[in-house]
């Protein structure tokens, strides 16, 4: 799973840059695109907690994952490019970072 | 004092009478949006917006700032004066990214086109610091005078050639979303500004080479020439004004041409004259503008004595083989000026448009016709051709044109167009609008049958608008007989002096630019010191000013600047360029200062030659 998680970590920095430095307006299309993928992470994270951390932040951050696919979910479907974004970079991704040597996760 | 009342109040310093405006938009205030305020996960004010029933964010709720960071370091090296253009206000982050993030002083024009969303931010931030920093332009669509106009009449110096490099646009994420068509319009806008003004940059550098030969070779024929203002005292306002390019549809109805003549006031492009001459019709006026048009193209006997209306850029071939009326219009030639003053004449002069049909159209206009109508404009590649046959060639051959960018035909539902003539087309839309706003009388008739679809015309056959329009005989030679040439005793012998002095001129601007050499020269030396005397550093700079200041104000160097347009171009957009040091800058300043120099007298030195050249040859003509 940590190849998966690195390939997909680096598809979207690549449209996190396109989207904030060159304004480009698809970050919607190339982000649905990826939707397998980062369903199948979800799925993952969800089916046992790996880090055997505290069984309540556990269920948080389960909770708090699921929020953050909602919110890209209800982003796509109205084409709310700043709720996708925010919700990829600053939610789906710091969760892509705990799987990832620090490096590559920052 | 609130954010709001503090705000006002700095923007009534910079804007006087904003604030009033401000206030007058907010009481008139219909609520088109609903705006949410909500707060991020960090604390952080974030502003949503519920529109049809949807609601967009402005600002991540996770993170507020990062995405604004994120751009404003994608910028690159901002310099002095950079133009920043933003569209939407929603998220403030941004703009105040931008503020802290540049170190040179930017001019940031923010066009938000929700008056609700600025008003929350004049709510929510303090504008002071910001505006002291950087020129802030606010266009704010809801406020009066804010409007595409006046928008255009300030982003177009902002867009200038020189400054687009450094020039920075951005949509607020999601400002395409909630306001799709302002969205659209905005960009369009500046898109075709800064299309038309790299238009303009390289039209000006393609014909500066002949601009000169031209405007030297042509003043002399002001001395019995007339102004185009001097035509409102003789032709009649109640007859149709034709105006006829030579576009392809041209050879579909120029026969018809002839139930106009003597009935409307006929003027056509060069290039449509020889087909008119061919089928036996005499144009009452035509129009030359282009510096490079080829004599071949209106070489005909019967050319020679139709009246001709030109700037003092235009071909000079064409006005040497021409025998009859000369009319001049004032394309800001400072020389001309000066004799269009002398002779009593006004300066406010026709619109270009960038055609000569352009020109003639508003030519007719100014002179204040009632109706105009436009025959072979096709501003497009009727039958796949560029221009009637019989102009450039006797057959104009047949293009691939499905790769052309495609417009609505006047006939058909769409016709393949150049970039070039569908700036003429946009020109043709807004002008008319325009003149339409102010004269409500116009009435404006496409009679070309075939072509582009232009904004704000009837379209109708030429042999129908003749029977509605021309009415009434008129016999426009005999009009244009009763006029007298501009200068007249005192005055043109004054104007043949004043002429006859340029290359006087000349010589002396080669003597005022190796006056500023030499001080160039001492700036290099004392900035080659390693401790600059600051005192004497402003000296030099002060006297350079003013040797600068007056080599610029001189006629002659109008004309040796346009010829030096790219060495103007690299040197206006260095000047953007910051350096270091005092003794850097300062050394660069010389050198700049003495290649421009260089440039100027030499230029000036062969100007001088030609002038001499051209009036000697022209006393023998004479």
């Amino acid at each position: 799973m940590e190849g998966k998680i690195r390939e997909l970590n680096l598809q979207l920095d690549s449209i996190y840059v396109g989207h904030m430095v060159f304004q480009r307006k698809n970050n919607i299309d190339e982000i649905q695109k990826l939707m397998p993928q980062i369903q199948e992470f979800v799925l993952w994270f969800l089916g046992e907690n790996r880090f055997e951390i505290e069984e309540e932040l556990y269920q948080d951050m389960s909770a708090n994952l699921l929020e953050i696919i909602r919110d890209m979910a209800q982003a796509i479907e109205l084409g709310d490019r700043v709720l996708l974004h925010d919700a990829a970079a600053y939610g789906l991704s710091e969760y892509l970072a705990l799987f990832l040597p620090e490096k590559e996760g920052e | 004092m609130s954010f709001y009342e503090n705000n006002l109040k700095v923007l009534k310093e910079y804007y006087p009478d904003m604030d009033i405006l401000i206030e007058e938009a907010k009481e008139k205030l219909e609520c088109e949006l609903t705006l949410i305020k909500d707060v991020s996960y960090d604390g952080k004010p974030i502003l949503k917006v519920e529109k049809d029933g949807k609601v967009y964010y402005f600002n991540g709720k996770r993170n507020t700032e990062e995405p604004a960071k994120m751009w404003v370091k994608g910028l690159g090296k901002l310099v002095k004066n950079s133009p920043i253009f933003m569209m939407g206000i929603g998220n403030s982050t941004y703009l105040e990214e931008l503020v802290k993030y540049a170190k040179s002083h930017l001019t940031i024009i923010i066009y938000e086109p929700s008056m609700q969303i600025f008003l929350d931010f004049l709510e929510n931030v303090d504008l002071a610091g910001w505006m002291e920093k950087h020129l802030l332009v606010f266009w704010v669509d809801g406020m009066e005078g804010m409007d595409e106009e006046h928008m255009t009449g300030i982003l177009e110096p902002l867009l200038r050639y020189e400054l687009m490099p450094f020039s920075r646009n951005i949509i607020l994420p999601n400002y395409d979303m909630v306001f799709p068509k302002q969205a659209l319009s905005y960009m369009k806008m500046i898109r075709n500004l800064a299309f038309k003004n790299r238009i303009n940059y390289n039209t000006q550098k393609r014909f500066s080479a002949v601009f000169v030969k031209n405007v030297l070779n042509n003043l002399p024929y002001l001395l019995d020439a007339y102004k185009t203002t001097q035509l409102v005292e003789v032709i009649p306002r109640d007859i149709p004004g034709i105006v006829v390019a030579a576009g392809p549809s041209l050879n579909k109805n120029i026969e018809d041409l002839k139930l106009a003549k003597g009935k409307a006031f006929i003027i056509a492009v060069d290039t449509a004259i020889k087909p008119l001459i061919n089928a036996g019709i005499i144009p009452d006026m035509f129009v030359v503008v282009d510096g490079e048009k080829p004599l071949s193209l209106i070489e005909k006997e019967e050319a020679r004595e139709i009246p001709l209306v030109g700037p003092l850029c235009a071909a000079s071939e064409i006005f040497e083989y021409h025998r009859g009326m000369k009319f001049f219009y004032n394309e800001g030639v400072r020389y001309a000026e000066r004799i269009y003053v002398e002779a009593g004449m006004p300066l406010g002069d026709i619109s270009t448009g960038g055609s000569v049909a352009t020109h003639a159209f508003s030519l007719l206009y100014k002179i204040g016709l009632k109706s105009i109508i436009l025959v072979g404009q096709d501003l497009a590649l009727t039958n796949n051709k560029t221009h009637a046959d019989g102009t450039f060639q006797e057959k104009m051959d047949e293009l691939d044109t499905k790769d052309y960018i495609k417009v609505e035909g006047n006939y058909e539902k769409e016709v393949p167009t150049r970039m070039d003539f569908k700036v003429y087309l946009e020109w043709y839309g807004e002008h008319i609008k325009g003149c339409k706003k102010r004269a409500k009388y116009l009435r404006v008739i496409n009679a070309t049958e075939g072509g582009a679809k232009i904004q704000h015309t009837e379209v109708m056959p030429l042999r129908k608008a003749i029977e509605e329009e021309c009415q009434k005989e008129v016999d426009i030679k005999g009009c244009l007989k009763r006029l007298e040439p501009m200068l007249k005793g005192e005055k043109r012998e004054w104007a043949e002096k004043y002429i006859n002095n340029i290359p006087e001129d000349f010589k002396q601007l080669a003597m005022n630019a190796a006056e500023a050499i030499k001080w160039y020269h001492k700036l290099d030396k004392i900035c080659g010191k390693t401790s600059i005397n600051k005192k004497e550093y402003l000296g030099i700079l002060k006297e350079i000013e003013k040797i600068v200041d007056n080599v610029e104000s001189m006629y002659s160097y109008q004309l040796v600047s346009g010829t030096l347009m790219n060495a103007e171009f690299i040197l206006k957009n260095e000047q953007f360029l910051e350096e270091d040091s005092l003794n850097k800058e300062g050394k660069e300043i010389a050198r700049k200062g003495i290649l421009y120099m260089e440039n100027i007298k030499k230029c000036a030195k062969l100007f001088e030659e030609l002038m001499h050249d051209i009036l000697k040859k022209f006393m023998q003509n004479k």
